[in-house]
């Protein structure tokens, strides 16, 4: 067996109109600078993605890339897919399982994917090697089949798979890259960017073990970090949860808070039996045949393989019933039918679909029709009303949306733009920031939300600001917080519709969510108060790299990664109108409780904490010359400087 | 007499082995609440209330909400309990 150190850090290009493969060394301060994953594809995509390309043309870059944690035991299986939005923006995510390590025990750190092919194809890398193969056969075939077909071809059922679905192929809105059937990543468009490159899928075997450059120190960090996410000694309630139930326990949780977005967001309390009807409890009593963690995790159970067990649509399977389905097929479009709710998330799994694309959507198009907006000569003969009525024509939908055949080719525009097509006002219902739909946490009932989800490069994203709410403010003292140079009063921050602190709060998430995402480590495991104190991460990437930066630093690498991803952005023409919420949100109080609507003057003052905290601009959102300087961001800093002369007007 | 909503998650259920209950009480606080609780559900205090410190147990959560006003986060669990409140266990 060979061995990489865990410090090396290579990638791997791949150009697929010449059909060529070059490797190459990751410049050795990248490392320090911006860690990994998330962070390196930024300072890549800001280098080498020029302004004003076409994003589904031969010049967008797509990035896989890992981190310095990836392989390692700390549940960092996920690995950051990033390239130009079809929107326009940034667009990054990440998604979970086996891939990322995999890639890594195959000698890869960072796979960028330049040019794009003349026909389909798929990659093979096997240890390096990396060979072109043809994906006629693919093309067209549901995330499903296509696995299937890869590893009955490739003769290795341990073969770690990524791919599009025909959403991606056919360059529908928000598609995603599937992972091993249940792992999704990059709904900013990064299957649609993988999609316009004719790039079906990536097959990776590695047989490389990964060592790092201090193994008693590591292990030690590891002991003290798991002390914070084990059932035994974690000072969390989400870990019992989280680690047993997994997410879509939030459905009931989010129902008696009051935030849980109900028939488009026109309300945010779901009737109670009907959030009880789709909950967790009942899932797991009914319908998981096991769990099935990522690569690693110390909470085997989070995610989980279901079979549905009877009635029209029994022996359905499917995975990873996760937050965001209980609110976007659920509440969001009033479906308490589990089995339809498991077949239309299953279904977008299979097509590459994004889940949140498709719920905002038939939401906005179930209060469009209930107005009048549209009727059934534009649906073709769908009643598309809130409580499902025609079950078997939604599901159909789902597969029309991914086809773009009928009425779907409307919506595989996404929402905001079959909004501008619909017009006559519908625009009020399309739930959207940066032409991209929201998540699944009600921006009214927590503004801190609000102002997470407008200021995101990449369109609303919770994985940036996650979590928005402390487990117990007793956790951590004012004390302590100081000692890590955190100036919040933490108890006022997080009152949920205080504007006050909410800036500096966000700021704080922004970047330590980006140093995390970097690494890189998964978001929900930052829990307890390893989302506040980042030092044992810090241990880990230490003891791992045999790279000593003071935690300063480490955090620093955070901010940059977020000034590249906010510079990138501005070079495309994004600004301060862009960091907006949807109209709804600003413009309508929610019945129950008195959430009042979140009014434009409260949001500015959040805003500008924001902008401040962060030294950028409160004109324009443009991060200033000063701050990159600071950073040792001179060459961005001397790009921006072409737009000086907005500045402050 | 004070008529209360109850809501018990996840791993509470375990305990309860139900979701939800309308549930009838004399008790003037929360901790007063989860002793009479406990009395039914064996283990329920032990989750809630840690032996040591006898304040709230940061690995739980309680939401406590009045009668139509939104539900927040209990630090104290002397947090006194009114007719028609909804409370729920995680």
């Amino acid at each position: 067996m060979s061995w990489r150190e865990s410090k090396q850090q290579v990638i791997l290009r791949v150009d697929l109109s010449r059909r060529e493969v070059y490797q190459e060394n990751l410049p050795e301060e990248y490392t320090r600078l911006f860690l990994g994953a998330r962070g390196v594809n930024a300072r890549l995509l800001f280098n080498e993605v020029k302004a004003g390309i076409d994003p589904l043309g031969p010049e967008n870059v797509l990035y896989l890339s890992t981190g310095p944690l990836d392989g390692l035991p700390v549940g960092a299986g996920r690995m950051s897919v990033a390239c130009k939005s079809p929107r326009g923006s940034i667009a990054e995510g990440s998604f979970g399982g086996f891939f990322g390590p995999e890639l890594r025990k195959a000698g890869v750190d960072y796979l960028a994917i330049h040019g794009q092919a003349d026909r389909p194809v798929y990659l093979f890398i096997n240890d390096g090697d990396v060979e072109f193969r043809e994906a006629a056969h693919l093309w067209g075939l549901t995330t499903d089949k296509t696995d299937a077909a890869l590893r009955q071809e490739l003769v290795d059922p341990d073969i770690q798979l990524c791919y599009i679905g025909p959403a991606g192929e056919n360059l529908v809105h928000a598609s995603v890259i599937m992972a091993n059937l249940h792992n999704s990543g990059g709904r900013a468009g990064c299957g649609e960017v993988m999609g316009s490159k004719r790039l079906k899928a990536i097959a990776v075997r590695g047989s490389s073990g990964l060592r790092v450059a201090d193994y008693e120190g590591f292990l030690n960090a590891y002991r003290e970090y798991r002390q914070h996410l084990d059932l035994g000694s974690s000072r969390d309630p989400w870990t019992p949860i989280w680690s047993t139930y997994g997410a879509p326990v939030l459905a009931r949780l989010f129902c008696d808070l009051g935030s849980l977005m109900t028939r488009n967001a026109q309300e945010m309390r779901w009737e109670e039996a009907k959030a009880a009807r789709i909950g967790a409890e009942i899932y797991l009593d009914r319908y998981v045949t096991r769990a099935k963690a990522c690569y690693a995790c110390p909470w085997p159970a989070c995610r989980k393989i279901h079979t549905i067990p009877s009635g029209k649509y029994q022996g359905f399977k499917g995975g990873n019933y996760w937050a965001a389905q209980p609110v976007v097929f659920g509440s969001l479009i009033d479906n308490d039918d589990l089995d339809l709710l498991l077949v239309l998330s299953g279904l977008c799994n299979q097509f590459g679909l994004d889940v949140f694309h498709i719920g905002y959507s038939l939401a906005w198009a179930m209060e469009c029709f209930e107005q009048g907006l549209l009727t059934r000569t534009d649906t073709d003969g769908l009643e598309l009303r809130f409580g499902c009525p025609d079950k078997e024509g939604l599901v159909d939908l789902v597969r029309k949306i991914a086809m773009r055949e009928g009425f779907g080719e409307l919506l595989a525009k996404g929402t905001w733009e079959a909004a501008k097509v619909v017009g006559k006002g519908s625009e009020r219902y399309a739930l959207c920031v940066k032409g991209q739909e929201l998540e699944a946490i009600a921006e009214r009932a927590s503004y801190m939300v609000a102002l997470g989800v407008a200021v995101s490069e990449v369109g609303p994203d919770h994985t940036r600001w996650y979590p928005p709410y402390p487990s117990n403010p007793n956790l951590i003292s004012q004390e302590q917080l100081s000692e890590l140079g955190l100036d919040l009063d933490l108890r006022l921050a997080f009152q949920p519709r205080n504007p006050q602190e909410k800036g500096k709060l966000l700021r704080w998430f922004t970047i330590s969510r980006a140093v995390v995402e970097s690494l890189p480590g998964c978001v929900f495991l930052v829990r307890d108060t390893l989302g506040l104190d980042l030092r044992p991460w810090h241990r880990l990437f230490e003891t791992a790299t045999g790279i000593e930066i003071d935690y300063g630093e480490f955090l620093r690498a955070g901010e940059r990664v977020l000034n590249l991803e906010r510079a990138f952005n501005v070079r495309e023409g994004y600004r301060r109108a862009d960091d907006r919420p949807p109209i709804r949100i600003a413009t309508e109080d929610v019945p129950y409780f008195n959430y009042p609507k979140l009014s434009p003057d409260v949001f500015d003052s959040m805003l500008d904490e924001y902008y401040q905290a962060n030294g950028w601009d409160l004109a324009t959102s443009i991060p200033t010359s000063e701050k990159l300087n600071q950073l040792e961001l001179g060459d961005v800093a001397q790009e921006l400087g072409l737009f000086a002369a907005e500045a402050g007007k | 007499m004070k008529d209360l909503e109850l809501r018990y998650v996840g791993h509470v259920i375990t305990i309860t082995n139900s979701l939800r209950e309308t549930y009838s009480t004399y008790a003037s606080t929360l901790r007063e609440l989860i002793a009479e609780l406990a009395i039914m559900y064996s283990g329920f205090q032990e989750v809630f209330i840690n032996k040591d410190t006898e304040q709230l147990n940061l690995a739980a959560m309680i939401y406590y909400g009045d009668a139509d006003q939104a539900p927040f986060v209990v630090v104290d669990l002397g947090q006194a309990i009114q007719d028609g409140a909804q409370i729920t266990f995680w």
